[in-house]
């Protein structure tokens, strides 16, 4: 699949076009290394302790049978040569956790990351303003997208990371429905099909 | 087949709402818990080469060392060599008998966590400062003394 989606470019205001596909290689996942890491880290040093965020990083080793895997879709974001966004979802053993759709399938957001010039902390400590917006959203669309498809209805779930909640809940419009003890307490979020319909 | 929007009013509206924010998700892929466990066991490190290093300057043996700081001389000895996690009991004798503050002592035996990103950065440059060598080196009692000052910080 590949489909042709607008974002938005910060600086100028103007749509632009980039393409997100599913059809992620390996060779994808190393690109977005590639491009992201180096910024990502020269951004980190610049920010003070306190602001820096959680250092988290991203366990590719068995990335062959990650893209392997049925029951795992990846989804990336490209315009020109660069990569913007990467996802991965899954549609397999997550179900919902809301009363009112408790156990129901749903489709799992595994992963998903935007390139670090479309995050406004990393760049203003790079002494710039973020470069696309709306590359998330596109993202998270997608995984709404393929929710129909499975015949879920629009229900995905997520954990969401303290400095991601307001994008989950605010932007998305997503249910924070608790802490998961099992998860290092990080959010659990959830779509009703009601609220995917509003995205 | 659901379309993506291209509404350009709600395009506008998500944009500026989006507004370069982090969209990370912890899913198996995340490997912020195998990272906070790479601290830990630093930080517990820099625990075992300070309690050394503090026995040295003294120039106390183990069983010296135990007996003035109250502690059991096994597990002092666990200490030293890295073999044991400390009793929280041990690191308050410890921390009193050298008077040094037992919050950042508990925090750098693992025992508490303190959620100070420098603190970490300070205990792992003086575990990879610190060797253990017979004798202390004019290096290792300069990184000894400012890692004392770092602690006795309020």
């Amino acid at each position: 699949m590949r489909v042709p989606v607008k974002l938005v470019e910060k600086a100028s205001g103007q749509f632009v076009d980039a393409e997100l596909f599913d059809e992620v290689t390996e060779e994808h996942l190393l690109l977005a290394e590639e491009q992201w890491r180096p910024m990502i880290r020269e951004a980190r040093r610049k920010l003070p302790p306190e602001l820096r965020p959680r250092n988290a990083h991203w366990d590719w080793t068995s990335k062959d049978r990650e893209l392997a895997l049925l029951a795992n879709t990846f989804y990336a974001i490209q315009l020109a040569d660069k990569i913007e966004g990467l996802m991965k979802v899954e549609t397999v053993g997550h179900v919902c956790r809301l009363p009112e759709q408790s156990r129901k399938e749903l489709v799992y957001i595994d992963y998903v990351e935007t390139a670090p010039w479309n995050i406004k902390v990393l760049m203003n400590a790079l002494g710039e303003q973020p470069k696309y917006a709306l590359v998330g959203t596109r993202l998270i669309e997608a995984a709404v997208r393929q929710s129909f498809e499975e015949g879920f209805k629009g229900r995905v779930g997520l954990h969401a990371v303290p400095t991601s909640h307001d994008f989950y809940i605010k932007v998305c419009g997503m249910t924070p429905v608790a802490p998961d003890p099992n998860k290092e307490n990080l959010l659990w979020c959830e779509f009703t099909p009601e609220q995917a319909a509003k995205l | 087949m659901r379309d993506f929007n291209n509404d350009p009013e709600w395009m506008r509206r998500k944009a500026e709402a989006e507004d370069g924010s982090f969209v990370s998700v912890a899913g198996s892929l995340y490997k912020a818990d195998e990272e906070k466990r790479k601290v830990g066991d630093a930080t517990r490190v820099s625990f075992s080469r300070f309690v050394h290093l503090a026995r040295k300057e003294k120039r106390l043996t183990l069983e010296q060392f135990a007996e003035r700081a109250d502690v059991d001389l096994f597990e002092l000895v666990n200490i030293e060599t890295e073999k044991a996690r400390p009793k929280a009991r041990t690191v308050y004798q410890i921390a009193d008998f050298l008077g040094i503050p037992e919050q950042r002592l508990m925090a750098l035996a693992g025992l508490l966590e303190l959620k100070d990103v420098q603190f970490q950065e300070e205990s792992v440059r003086f575990a990879a400062r610190a060797e253990t060598l017979e004798a202390p080196t004019p290096e290792e009692h300069a990184a000894f003394e400012a890692w004392v000052n770092f602690l006795s910080k309020a």
